[in-house]
């Protein structure tokens, strides 16, 4: 009885109201704690919102619309209810803030934020720092799947990240592997982390390719990331652009004397891009600023809270600094134009361009009228080409013609497709062909041609 | 004014007539009156050892995974589990340590009406309403199976996604005790060991309590289900009986308690009376109160003048009394033997054995 309440505590009498005892009214929804907060397996918002709306039985769309949309119309905040599911869960971004805004709410559950990159927002730069597909890592989901505690990480969303930090392994994209005829009518699928929506398979066990072993530096560089992923509960105290800067100073000092534009060389970026970090016109983005660190063998994580310290991998071998390889001079890229206007068959201006390691608009801005002639030349060839191939595919077609009739089979798509074995649409030579010999027999106009 | 069957009292009611002083009792409208009298409750022996009893057996350890609460009809089962509920939700508010998204209490009535299948639904819906949940119509339930995981999609919910769902909602919001009153509805379901896993297999695993409040007749319930004897305890709420001279004189008490904050300013002396009370009440707490109920509203009704002819009218006929006598008798006779605390130790058996402990305790 300790721990539970005596009933002779009661007076000798006592009020009672018609209506049965209640709890006080607890949090909306359920406090779900998210997986791995601490550490480089970190569990990604997406991941856990999917793994929410389970919980509750209800579809993620539900979820958001019905529940965290209201409550963001109900606070007055700013909401579009046809922006996409997917949109609202990218890690970083206004949307995701007003998420776990009104998600720390409805659970009572603290540290959301840190299955994103928010704390980030102002300091790293946004551009292309998640990727739109989802990936995963195949040893992971095996893992999760066994201790029945599926979800997806974080790193897995940031473009940089190519393996898995923990197994090394290829991250693979989130397609389904199974067949056409096994995939799952859109009323059954279960949207949930980890699970393939198409066919149901936990685990993407429907895809049947072995993991593949990344390379050293694509671990190096998960690892680097993961390492940062982990420190995300403390992100206000260690992260900032301030130490970000100093960090970057520091690393710059000790790799090349201060010198920006040798740095940038060694790390394979563009010199103007390292400037404009250094002298904070914007914020260094996470793959470059990965790159950096690479070269200059420093871990990121000291980089970004401000003390590069030395960090080389036991997977990393020296890698020798980049050099932009020399530029043909431009009698050498004279030369290769004039040859391509006798060249049989004839070159295309990309081809040239990709045989002297420029870029085509190089080309066409150095020699613009022997760039024009090339261009003229090929295109000519390629239209010949094209009125060949037509020819050919007319002749085809009215055997073809001729054949059916012959074996007294209806001309249609199906026949034709069955008989052919290639598809048979309008985007198809062979049916402008068939269409225009067709109206030409019947003597009725022919549409398509018109 | 509303009948005493229909009559309801707010919580805040109830609350606001806990500190009023005799002066300001007497000042009350009528209607209040009534209603005072209504929420009034007295505690007694029975409601004690009871309430001890399945406090014990609600404690998470206690190895007992259903609790059956029998009694008497009108004999105080609802109003001790609200009390019970109450105490225990009061207790978790007072914790640190409270988890805010927890309902860990949760008590609803067994519906009353519809066919068997909406009755399922019903019940469902009621659990998962009390339990706060989100959507209740747009649930699905999750079939796993062969390494996949598909949902069942339903335009509404469908009965297996409610029941999908409710399991899920009290794992996560740790529910301990799920306390059905007027239980015996459940017993329309005619096949009673399926009953009986059907709600057994929602708090399985869970570390939750199931807690069935019902008459006589939930004895069916209990006693069709194969697992009583490992998993389950009944409890028996005993009445009041009139040859025994213990009960009697706990009988009295409870009148005088009632006497003594009789809403009117005339008082009539139901002390005198308590075992005629006694009888017309058939020693049940509840069914005395309906009696005092009955006698406040024709005291109101005479302007506040008590009037001794009003104790015909206030009990039930002779005929449906005997009819509600045969009921708990045949309920009592039923119940023997498999209440809890009614073990082989009988009293005799228990002297003896305590003699012979105590013998080879001084023995060394």
């Amino acid at each position: 009885m300790d721990d539970f309440p005596s009933i002779f505590k009661l007076p000798e009498v006592f009020f009672e109201a018609s209506e049965r005892p209640k709890c006080p009214s607890p949090t909306l929804l359920y406090g779900l704690q998210p997986y791995g907060v601490g550490t480089g397996a970190c569990e990604s918002l997406k991941s856990y919102i999917s793994r929410l709306a389970d919980a509750h039985r209800v579809s993620v769309f539900a979820l958001v619309t019905d529940v965290l949309g209201k409550k963001l119309l109900s606070d007055k905040r700013k909401w579009y209810p046809d922006i996409t599911v997917l949109s609202n869960f990218l890690p970083i971004g206004w949307y995701t803030s007003k998420i776990i805004t009104v998600l720390t709410e409805a659970t009572s559950v603290d540290g959301l934020v840190s299955c994103t990159m928010i704390p980030f927002q102002d300091i790293l730069g946004g551009n292309h720092l998640f990727t739109m597909e989802d990936r995963h890592c195949p040893l992971c989901l095996d893992e999760a799947r066994e201790r029945d505690g599926l979800y997806c990480h974080l790193v897995w969303n940031i473009a940089c990240v190519k393996a898995c930090p923990i197994h090394g392994v290829h991250l693979e994209i989130s397609n389904c592997g199974a067949p056409s005829d096994a995939r799952l009518k859109m009323s059954f699928r279960k949207m949930l982390s980890g699970v393939c929506p198409f066919c149901g398979s936990i685990g993407y066990q429907c895809r049947l390719e072995k993991p593949v072993f990344a390379s050293d530096v694509d671990v190096w560089k998960a690892r680097q990331i993961a390492d940062v992923i982990s420190c995300l509960p403390e992100s206000d105290k260690i992260f900032s652009s301030q130490n970000l800067f100093v960090g970057l100073k520091s690393l710059v000092e000790s790799f090349s004397d201060g010198k920006s534009a040798i740095a940038a060389r060694r790390a394979g970026i563009n010199k103007s891009v390292l400037w404009g970090w250094l002298k904070r016109k914007y914020a260094p983005t996470l793959g470059l600023l990965l790159d950096l660190c690479l070269a200059a063998e420093v871990s990121l994580l000291s980089v970004m809270k401000g003390k590069p310290v030395a960090c080389t991998s036991p997977y990393l071998q020296a890698k020798p600094s980049k050099r932009r390889s020399q530029k043909p001079p431009t009698e050498e890229r004279e030369t290769a134009l004039k040859n391509a206007l006798v060249a049989v068959p004839p070159q295309s201006l990309s081809a040239v361009a990709h045989q002297l390691k420029l870029d085509e608009s190089t080309l066409r801005g150095k020699f613009p009228e022997l760039s024009a002639c090339v261009v003229n030349r090929y295109r000519q060839f390629r239209l010949d080409q094209k009125n060949e191939h037509f020819e050919t595919v007319k002749e085809f077609g009215l055997n073809l013609i001729k054949e059916l009739k012959a074996k007294g089979v209806p001309l249609t798509a199906r026949n034709i497709r069955a008989e052919t074995g290639h598809s048979f649409g309008p985007w198809t030579i062979l049916y402008r062909v068939i269409n225009t010999a067709l109206a030409e027999q019947q003597n009725r106009p022919d549409k398509l041609s018109s | 004014m509303d009948s005493i069957d229909t009559m309801k009292v707010t919580e805040a009611e109830a609350e606001r007539f806990k500190n009023l002083s005799r002066s300001e009792l007497l000042m009350l409208p009528d209607i209040l009156k009534m209603k005072y009298l209504f929420a009034y409750n007295v505690k007694h022996i029975k409601l004690e050892k009871v309430a001890i009893d399945i406090m014990s057996l609600l404690k998470p350890f206690s190895g007992t995974s259903i609790l059956f609460l029998i009694g008497a009809t009108h004999v105080g089962k609802t109003t001790l589990a609200k009390l019970m509920i109450k105490t225990l939700i009061e207790k978790i508010l007072t914790e640190n340590d409270n988890d805010p998204s927890a309902v860990p209490y949760i008590f609803i009535p067994a519906p009353a009406n519809g066919i068997k299948s909406i009755s399922w639904t019903s019940i469902y819906e009621n659990i998962l309403k009390a339990g706060h949940e989100i959507l209740i119509n747009k649930k699905h339930a999750k079939v796993v199976e062969n390494g996949t995981i598909t949902i069942k999609p339903a335009r509404f919910a469908s009965l297996p996604a409610l029941r999908d769902s409710l399991e899920e909602m009290i794992e996560k919001r740790k529910v301990m005790v799920l306390a059905i009153d007027e239980a015996y509805h459940l017993l329309r379901f005619g096949n009673l060991p399926a009953v009986m896993d059907t709600l057994k297999s929602l708090v399985d695993n869970k570390g939750a309590k199931l807690f069935l409040i019902g008459s006589y007749n939930l004895l069916e319930l209990a006693s069709n289900y194969g697992q009583v004897s490992s998993r389950a305890e009944i409890i028996h709420f005993e009445r009041y009986h009139t040859d025994n001279e213990k009960d009697v004189a706990e009988f009295f008490t409870i009148v005088k308690k009632i006497q003594l904050n009789w809403p009117c300013e005339e008082v009539p002396t139901f002390s005198a009376i308590s075992k005629e009370l006694m009888e017309a009440s058939l020693g049940c707490v509840g069914l005395l109160k309906k009696i005092m109920l009955r006698a406040l509203e024709m005291q109101l009704a005479n302007k506040g003048k008590w009037n001794p002819m009003f104790l015909s009218k206030v009990a039930k006929s002779q005929k449906l009394l005997q009819s509600i006598r045969t009921e708990i008798t045949d309920g009592e006779e039923n119940i023997k033997g498999a209440a809890y605390g009614e073990t082989i130790f009988s009293e005799s058996i228990l002297e003896d054995a305590i003699e012979k402990m105590n013998g080879a305790t001084s023995n060394g």
